[in-house]
């Protein structure tokens, strides 16, 4: 279950692209980066429209046919993978204030409403991890400067 | 030790007053070591409608540095819209101003974070001993060495590529991780990451109809219409792949040094007609090798494109990354994108890419 029930995008280092009914997302921190597509790119489309993730759990349910328990589950279960991969987080803060939310329109062409649900996936990629060197800067030299930590050969170009 | 951009406040970041402090700094130390080696050694290449001035503090970096812009090479010094300062200590014996930040202030790869202000970017690579500097509002740029006779053969294939994409960035073109092959009439991007085939590719056009814009490195814009431009004229293979490509051993620049170096090869010297500065992007190709002999086109959706292209480049870059998946976003919602499955027989390659653009 998601503790808190607004939501809002990690901008400052994520950044994605809608294609259709198919998002991109790349966590710059990271080095991991995803796609997600149909249900989940919907359940992304209303996230970035700042819905509630239960206004999100009740949209789904009217968008798709399938038990309200299960879309409940299925969405909870993803946004909590989103979180749990820093590609949003949970906002405290706005939930007390009240949040303006935009119009989201739904990723599927036609009527999503004859479509079934099926469970919003989170397709990760992980092999750019090793261009990131994820090993802080530790020391310097005498001079002021990192000290070179890594064969540089291994920098080398793709 | 956590987040280092958690410790600063990003919008107040006294690193930005310091980083401008510190570039007047390397720029003073650069005109000294200009003065210690006889004056500067100024080169101009022209890329678009922007000349890009080389000043050199002597003679130590030209050659590490300028083989691979001497397709753009003007000849004449002229005047230009951005001047890039190049010195290393070692044949200067000028040392880099000691740098205002602390441990704190570096990114885990060595990035000095300064929030990506509108003036300045800075890097330093620890891997290579390199410090980049660009202020944008004086279109005017640093690149330091420790020692230019240890420019790595990969640097001096794609030089000055930070600085480069940092300044293009903001002048309607963006580098890509891509090569590019095609006449002026229109040709491909080849991308997707390192092992892919695209320096395969991009080489093996080499002789045949189609010219040559890079195997790893190019520039895209997308005003009016989606166009790649050459910034590189270099190629590289693995050491052992090089033998397939005996046409290209004239353009070999390190054969003694191939135990330890990829092959680096400058087309532009051994085959300058080949050399295509631009042409219009008809598709994406993205390089797999596949294990039969005939070499073939799969269309894929632009999300494969754009999953073939984004990533590997906003990893590969450094700064100012924030802006380049809305350029490679544009494109492959412009063009198709397809899977060239690579066969054994390398000629072949070049004909199945003739053939494509011939009809489409």
């Amino acid at each position: 279950m998601v503790q808190s029930n607004q939501l809002t995008i990690n901008q400052r280092d994520v950044i994605y692209e809608t294609f259709d009914d198919e998002v991109v997302l790349i966590n710059l921190d990271n080095g991991n980066y995803y796609s997600i597509a149909d249900t989940a790119a919907q359940v992304w489309s209303f996230i970035e429209a700042g819905y509630s993730v239960d206004d999100i759990v009740n949209e789904m349910a009217q968008l798709y046919q399938g038990g309200e328990e299960d879309i409940e589950g299925a969405v909870n279960a993803f946004i909590s993978e989103l979180i749990q991969d820093e590609l949003i987080r949970p906002n405290q803060g706005m939930e007390a204030e009240g949040h303006e939310r935009k119009e989201v329109k739904p990723v599927h062409k036609g009527d999503a409403r004859e479509k079934p649900f099926v469970p919003p996936k989170l397709n990760r990629y992980t092999d750019m991890q090793d261009l990131l060197l994820l090993d802080p800067i530790h020391e310097v030299d005498e001079a002021g400067w990192p000290n070179p930590k890594t064969d540089p050969a291994s920098l080398s170009d793709g | 030790m956590g987040d280092p951009r958690a410790q600063i406040n990003v919008i107040d970041s006294p690193l930005k007053a310091q980083e401008t402090d510190y570039f007047d700094q390397v720029h003073s130390a650069f005109e000294k070591a200009a003065q210690s080696t006889g004056g500067k050694v100024d080169r101009s290449i022209q890329f678009g409608e922007f000349i890009i001035r080389l000043s050199f503090a002597g003679p130590a970096l030209e050659s590490r540095i300028l083989p691979a812009f001497d397709h753009l090479s003007t000849g004449s010094v002229l005047t230009p819209s951005l001047t890039i300062n190049l010195w290393d200590s070692a044949s200067t014996s000028i040392n880099l101003p000691r740098p205002p930040w602390i441990v704190g202030d570096y990114l885990p790869r060595g990035d000095i974070w300064s929030g990506e202000s509108d003036q300045m970017v800075t890097l330093y690579e620890p891997a290579n001993n390199t410090l980049c500097l660009l202020d944008r509002s004086r279109n005017e740029a640093v690149f330091w060495i420790k020692d230019a006779s240890k420019v790595p053969y990969y640097e001096s294939g794609a030089p000055l590529r930070m600085v480069l994409h940092w300044w293009m960035s903001g002048h309607g073109y963006q580098l890509v991780h891509a090569g590019a092959v095609g006449t002026p009439h229109g040709g491909v991007l080849l991308t997707g990451k390192g092992g892919s085939g695209k320096s395969t590719t991009a080489l093996a056009c080499i002789g045949s109809e189609l010219g040559y814009a890079g195997d790893d490195y190019c520039m895209i814009s997308n005003s009016p219409a989606p166009c790649a431009h050459s910034i590189f004229n270099s190629g590289k293979l693995n050491a052992e792949d090089a033998y397939r490509f005996p046409k290209l051993r004239s353009a070999l620049s390190n054969a003694d040094r191939l135990a330890t170096e990829k092959a680096l090869f400058f087309i532009y010297q051994v085959f300058p007609e080949t050399v295509v500065r631009e042409f219009p992007i008809r598709a994406i190709f993205i390089p797999r090798v596949a294990g039969s002999s005939e070499t073939h086109l799969k269309p894929v959706s632009p999300v494969e494109g754009f999953l073939a292209m984004a990533p590997s480049t906003i990893f590969q870059l450094r700064g100012v990354r924030k802006t380049i998946h809305k350029s490679i976003g544009e494109i492959t919602r412009k063009v198709p994108s397809y899977v060239l499955e690579l066969g054994t027989d390398i000629e072949e390659i070049p004909g199945v890419i003739s053939d494509w653009l011939s009809r489409n």
